[in-house]
């Protein structure tokens, strides 16, 4: 009895430390390691995109991306591989803290990087259920964050907090709810809202792993509300977070050397 | 000698390229497409129907990439064979090395050699400042953009700095405008009042085409252009000094007396090429759904043709002709004047569903004389509109010009299905209408219906 009294007391203390822990970190600080955990200097990551339309079309994209961070920001560099007839396209994006991103598009049939306008990042990416926006990243301090409660999904325990976009910062949603994992900090679910405040997309992890000792989502899905059968699955085929990218990887230059 | 070239400059691109090619990732994509269009008959429009097949187009197009695993070392190659029954190719057969080129590439600088082809300008469509590529205008402008332009051998080194960039072209060897044929349908007046001269009279005539200039490092064409974006606006300048590829021509009249009685040509035409300046600059910025570019440039100087009288050749008799000629053999068949074109517009998109693009473009030539065959100004409204359906595998696109100035236009509709994402199928209409010796109302007979489908690989 009394070692059972003493593993309850173990128990209650070990909790009761991890609640005070976790209570510790604001929704800010939740977000904010949620955004950052594959943050790293530079990485470059090839994906695979099945995008299955309402009639069960399906169609499937191969893409890389390079990323890397700067003092004002970050840069990205998404370039089409497959199939053939998209092969080329690419997207350079660089993100700047406080200001609109800026956007240029190359596609081969034009042969030169034009400028996309910040309305057209809630265009459909090569028809997908992810928007331009979606291949940007997000700075945890362009949104007010507020942790609802602690929840339980798919036997993860997740903090659920809500990011709503401070006035002045253009984004595509008005808001976004997040199912972050208490243990590991990954975003295993996420809601998207528009600017009416009405639930648009939902995009959840189906299979994670720690790549190069970074927890990654290395399939996720991503659904349409009202758009019956439709989706799209991401899957992460490469990563090297320790990637080496010169810095002319992100110029219009090189985004026209497809 | 022109495989000879050839063979010679793949050896040299692949010996530069040689070291950094160790860890190569080598790419080859492509495509077959076909291309048919069918002539509408607008005489017999509402009553009854006439087709006649202008083209039939077959196209095997084939890039090939390799560059090492850092991409600092590239070599990109894109050829196509194309087979068209129509009688536009030699032997209904040509083939294209439309690029080919090797590339050094570090953090400040790049080199590239070989052919090549530009984009310059941010405006669609119309680029003022896009002056570096001849274009393939056998089809007139029904060809795409992209399509048209014929690759130029050059060197070009580009310097980057904090997001700016300054590129120097060097293009050594001139290529000229591929014009159409003295009986194709899709000559333009001007150049059919020249040819009128040849066609009358073809024994009497020396037609000295491809009047290239000389290989000369003098004669080479130079491009700068200095890119960057400053805030948020994107910003060009650009310089250009070379020969203008789309020709003028000089007409030598033989005024011997007894060339006539001898058989000697009576007269010489022959293509020219004018060397000129080009000073321009071109802007891009975006305001939340909305982007604006603009482009322009001043040309110092361009040459343009004076008017051929045709009423000379009403006479079948080629004495008659002759003397009127003789009485024109002190005529200045073409004069150099400065001129400036810049084009102004906006696009809007709404997600990808919609995009709709509005652009204005005004050329004037300066400092202008009447009977000059051009006309002083030229201001064309341009429209492109595109909306995409079934989850983008439909496209229902059109685009127009309009020539605010002489009141004619081209307009072209067509729908686009993806059948796969390999396998696309479009059908559409290229449309003309306007007065005669107009650019668009010349053509009035030329409007056609086509299909094209292309697999990509």
């Amino acid at each position: 009895m009394k070692s059972r009294l003493t593993l309850l007391t173990i128990i209650i203390a070990i909790t009761a430390f991890a609640a005070v822990s976790l209570a510790a970190l604001s929704a800010y600080d939740i977000a904010k390691k949620s955004l950052e955990i594959s943050k790293v200097p530079a990485k470059v990551t090839s994906y695979q995109m099945e995008v299955t339309n309402n009639r069960g079309k399906k169609k499937t994209y191969k893409f890389k991306v390079w990323e890397k961070q700067y003092a004002d920001g970050a840069k990205k560099l998404v370039r089409f591989t497959d199939p053939a007839d998209a092969g080329g396209t690419g997207l350079l994006t660089h993100e700047k803290k406080n200001t609109d991103d800026l956007q240029w598009l190359f596609l081969r049939s034009v042969n030169k990087a034009r400028r996309l306008a910040a309305g057209d990042k809630d265009g459909e990416f090569m028809g997908s259920d992810l928007w331009y926006e979606d291949m940007g990243t997000q700075s945890a301090d362009d949104f007010t964050h507020t942790l609802i409660s602690q929840v339980m999904l798919n036997g993860r325990n997740c903090y659920l907090i809500e990011s709503v976009i401070k006035p002045g910062i253009n984004f595509s949603y008005s808001k976004t709810r997040s199912w972050v994992d208490a243990e590991n900090f990954l975003g295993r679910k996420m809601e998207m809202y528009d600017k009416s405040g009405k639930h648009i997309k939902t995009m959840e992890i189906i299979k994670a792993e720690q790549m190069d000792g970074i927890w990654t989502m290395t399939e996720g899905m991503i659904t349409t509300v009202g758009a019956g059968n439709a989706k799209t699955v991401l899957k992460i085929l490469e990563a090297d977070y320790h990637a080496n990218i010169p810095d002319n990887y992100f110029t219009t230059e090189f985004l026209e050397r497809f | 000698m022109r495989l000879v070239r050839l063979t010679l400059f793949l050896l040299l691109l692949v010996a530069m390229l040689r070291p950094g090619l160790a860890l190569a990732e080598i790419s080859l994509n492509g495509s077959v497409s076909n291309q048919m269009r069918m002539r509408i008959l607008q005489d017999y429009m509402g009553d009854d129907y006439d087709w006649d097949v202008m083209m039939l187009l077959s196209t095997v197009d084939v890039i090939a990439k390799a560059q090492n695993e850092d991409r600092t070392a590239r070599m990109f190659i894109d050829a196509d064979l194309r087979h068209d029954p129509t009688g536009v190719f030699e032997d209904d057969l040509e083939w294209r090395l439309r690029e080919a080129y090797g590339g050094y590439y570090s953090t400040y600088y790049s080199i590239e050699i070989g052919k090549r082809i530009f984009s310059w300008g941010m405006a669609d469509e119309f680029n003022p400042t896009d002056l570096i590529n001849p274009e393939d205008l056998r089809w007139f402008v029904t060809m795409d953009k992209l399509d048209r332009k014929i690759g130029v051998y050059s060197g070009c080194l580009t310097l980057m700095y904090e997001g700016f960039s300054f590129q120097t072209v060097v293009v050594p060897y001139f290529e000229p405008t591929l014009l159409p044929a003295p009986d194709s349908d899709w000559l333009p007046w001007q150049l059919a009042s020249v040819y009128s001269i040849t066609n009358a009279f073809p024994e009497y005539v020396e037609y000295q085409e491809d009047q290239r200039p000389d290989l000369t490092v003098q004669n080479s064409n130079v491009a700068f252009r200095l890119r960057g974006t400053l805030g948020t606006v994107d910003l060009a300048l650009t310089y250009f000094d070379g020969y203008d590829p789309l020709p003028t021509f000089d007409i030598g009249i033989n005024t011997n007396t007894d060339a006539l009685v001898n058989g000697d040509p009576l007269l010489t035409l022959r293509q020219y090429y004018q060397r000129y300046q080009a000073t321009g600059a071109s802007f891009a910025f975006t305001y939340d759904s909305f982007s604006f570019r603009g482009e322009g440039a001043y040309y110092s100087p361009r040459r343009y043709m004076y008017n051929i009288d045709d009423s000379m050749l009403s006479s079948n008799n080629i004495l008659t002709t002759y003397n009127v000629l003789i009485g024109m053999a002190d005529n200045e068949w073409g004069v150099e004047k400065p001129s400036w074109s810049a084009a102004g517009g906006i696009d809007w998109r709404r997600n990808t569903d919609i995009y709709i693009n509005l652009q204005y473009v005004h050329t004037q030539i300066l400092d202008y004389e009447e009977n000059l065959s051009n006309e002083e100004n030229e201001g064309m409204i341009t429209l492109k509109t595109q909306t995409m359906w079934l989850d983008e595998d439909l496209e229902v696109s059109a685009n127009g010009v309009y020539n605010v100035w002489q009141n004619d236009w081209y307009a072209k509709p067509y729908i686009r299905y993806k059948f796969t994402t390999d396998f696309t199928g479009e059908f559409g209409a290229q449309l003309f209408d306007g007065e005669a010796q107009t650019q668009f109302g010349d053509m009035t007979d030329n409007d056609f219906l086509y299909t094209k489908f292309k697999y990509s690989f």
